[in-house]
């Protein structure tokens, strides 16, 4: 058996497998983008139809994210903090005035976001009104519920996009509901 | 180049291009999941196909009416009521059973003044759902009789099944076009003891049957409870709730080993507690009720799968360490496809176990879909004290006893509903005591060798 032969063929059929799997990778990723540039598009569209003033710029990132899990620090400041981030994305816990929010550990496991686009129109319906809404920012950040607060508990933080209107700030949980 | 460093280079680029396609393989298919909420509807099955409840249903009490006024309360009611069905069943397959209402009259007749066999429910059961889960032929023709709290099957009317719904105050005899059975006391056993109507032992009250006993064959003891749920057991109840989920729940430890589990902001929330309580509740999907018996099949298949993470639901075991659940009572809201039913359990072993807390375990399904469960069912260990039977206080006695005057004796007897022998947990003892149970639904214990409340 020629086994050079061989192993250049074995090279050449292995060389097409990446180059198909990368393009289908390509595709789909560039797919998942126009989608969501549609999808971020049509929610301005909507909005400005339904009232909204001005709506800023949608982002388009969608990372696959885990929980966080922190515990609570007392601190010399009485007042809420956000000391702590996660790979770029701020750790974000109202109403925990006085304690400081430490992260643990991350979940081992992570998972895809939903959309900038769909948090914005989640936010636009509990603001209740589309009439003058202002959308004047959209950050995705990590979110300790104040619901349920105990300064003693180990907690959990959840990505969710934080969605800043003239009517407040709606804290929309990242993970597909 | 030699020809030996090209094969080895070769051998490289096919080691690299062959971790490339894996790299690929999995970016393609298994980078990163999604989570969606419907994902954790299948976390536990809703089926319930396979889920058997006619041995959930289980009556109260079984009585054997002499006939003469004296009543004999049958210690196996299960197996009564069993046997009364069977004996149903053969009506309907050998011929054409019709049901027709009755008066009340009639009805006591027929169960008072002849021999009979009265099983009566602590809830109201849908009698021809009943009869199709039982496999009784022509259940269809039973539409109209509703739900059942008392079945009987009289000496008088051996052709005929005599049934009681309460919610509707109507009595109906399902008889038999054309054949007779033969009527067969239940099968003796020897802690059956007798009753007599409340207001011929207390001089006052209506219908209810009242004990004439003065042994028990309760043991007392001391129980231990056992490890409630540790940590991986705790786990594998969060993820059978939550399923593929459970990754991207919210967890809360409060450092006295109670865990609340949330998924988004509430939306279903799992609790567990530090002394083996178990709460789980969830926001509904739309959708309808199944009808009693279907919903109560939803609600063991829930059950099961949770609980059964941590502690064997069986039959009674003789090591004295056991979980065995009894359907006690079914609160209904709503009716038809909008029905939500709760059923509360209570823990049994050779009696019923009871406590402060009215219910061991209590869950709801709304829209056919558990919405709500609230457990305090915990394993224990029971050592317990065999010398059987002993002397016990008379239940009259006992409630002369605690009683402040004979006008509050008098309005007990009044509104007395039940007295029975039932054990009670309390601070690590296990007491036989006496239950008294008025129609307002409140309860009372009272110690059954001294007759001193416990509670």
């Amino acid at each position: 058996m020629d086994w050079a032969k061989a192993k250049t063929i074995l090279i050449i059929a292995l060389l097409v497998i990446c180059m198909l799997l990368g393009g289908i990778l390509v595709a789909r990723n560039t797919r998942e983008r126009i989608a969501d540039k549609q999808a971020a598009q049509n929610a301005v569209d909507y909005l400005m139809n339904q009232g909204a003033s001005s709506i800023c710029d949608i982002p388009l990132n969608r990372p696959s994210l885990p929980v966080l899990f922190i515990h609570f620090n007392q601190a010399s400041l009485n007042r809420s903090v956000n000391l702590e981030e996660y790979k770029g994305i701020k750790l974000v816990a109202p109403g925990q005035p006085g304690y400081l929010v430490e992260l643990s550990s991350a979940g081992k496991s992570k998972a895809k976001i939903i959309t900038a686009s769909s948090a914005v129109l989640k936010a636009a319906y509990s603001a209740g009104k589309y009439e003058g809404l202002e959308i004047q920012s959209i950050e995705l950040v990590y979110y300790v519920d104040p619901e349920g607060f105990n300064p003693q508990a180990e907690d959990t933080a959840l990505p969710c996009w934080a969605v800043k209107t003239n009517y407040g700030t709606y804290y929309i949980n990242a993970y597909d509901l | 180049m030699s020809k030996k460093t090209v094969e080895n280079i070769k051998m490289i680029i096919i080691v690299v291009l062959f971790l490339a396609t894996i790299l690929l393989l999995y970016l393609i298919w298994g980078g990163s999941k999604e989570v969606k909420v419907k994902d954790l509807l299948p976390a536990i099955s809703k089926e319930n196909t396979d889920v058997e409840v006619w041995g959930i249903i289980k009556p109260e009490k079984a009585y054997y009416s002499a006939g003469d006024g004296s009543f004999r309360s049958v210690k196996d009611s299960f197996y009564t009521y069993y046997s009364v069905m069977e004996k149903f069943k053969e009506l309907s397959d050998k011929s054409t059973v019709l049901p027709s209402e009755i008066s009340k009259d009639q009805f006591e007749e027929a169960v008072k003044k002849h021999p009979a066999i009265i099983i009566q429910f602590n809830y109201a059961v849908p009698f021809a759902s009943l009869c199709e889960e039982l496999g009784i032929s022509g259940s269809n023709a039973y539409a109209n009789v509703g739900s059942v709290d008392t079945v009987c099957f009289s000496s008088v009317a051996t052709d005929s099944l005599l049934v009681f719904s309460k919610s509707e105050g109507k009595y109906y005899r399902l008889v038999s076009d054309s054949l007779s059975l033969e009527f067969e006391e239940p099968y003796s056993y020897e802690r059956d003891y007798n009753c007599y109507e409340v207001s011929q032992v207390l001089g006052a009250g209506g219908d209810g049957l009242f004990p004439l006993l003065t042994q028990s064959y309760l043991y007392g003891g001391t129980y231990k409870e056992e490890g409630i749920m540790d940590t991986d057991e705790r786990t594998e109840i969060a993820r059978t709730i939550f399923g593929d989920s459970y990754d991207f729940v919210r967890r809360i430890s409060d450092g006295f080993g109670n865990n609340t589990f949330m998924y988004g902001f509430g939306q279903k929330t799992l609790t567990l507690g530090a002394d083996g309580t178990i709460e789980y509740k969830t926001e509904i999907e739309s959708g309808n009720s199944q009808g009693l018996l279907k919903d109560l099949a939803t609600a063991k298949n829930f059950y099961l799968s949770v609980l059964e993470k941590y502690l064997s639901i069986e039959e009674t075991e003789e090591d004295g360490s056991f979980v065995s659940l009894k359907l006690k009572d079914i609160k209904q809201s709503g009716s038809g496809r909008s029905a939500a039913y709760t059923f509360c359990f209570v823990m049994e072993w050779d009696y019923e176990i009871s406590s402060a807390e009215e219910y061991a375990m209590e869950i709801t399904v709304e829209n056919g879909q558990v919405s709500w469960l609230k457990s305090r069912v915990i394993p224990f260990e029971f050592e317990y004290d065999e010398n059987l039977p002993r002397e016990a206080m008379d239940a009259a006695n006992v409630i002369a006893a605690n009683s402040a005057s004979s006008d509050d004796f008098l309005k007990i007897a009044e509104n007395y509903k039940s007295m029975e022998q039932v054990y009670y947990m309390k601070n690590g003892e296990i007491i036989p005591v006496w239950r008294l149970t008025l129609n307002d639904g409140s309860r009372y214990f009272y110690n059954i060798y001294t007759g001193e409340a416990v509670n």
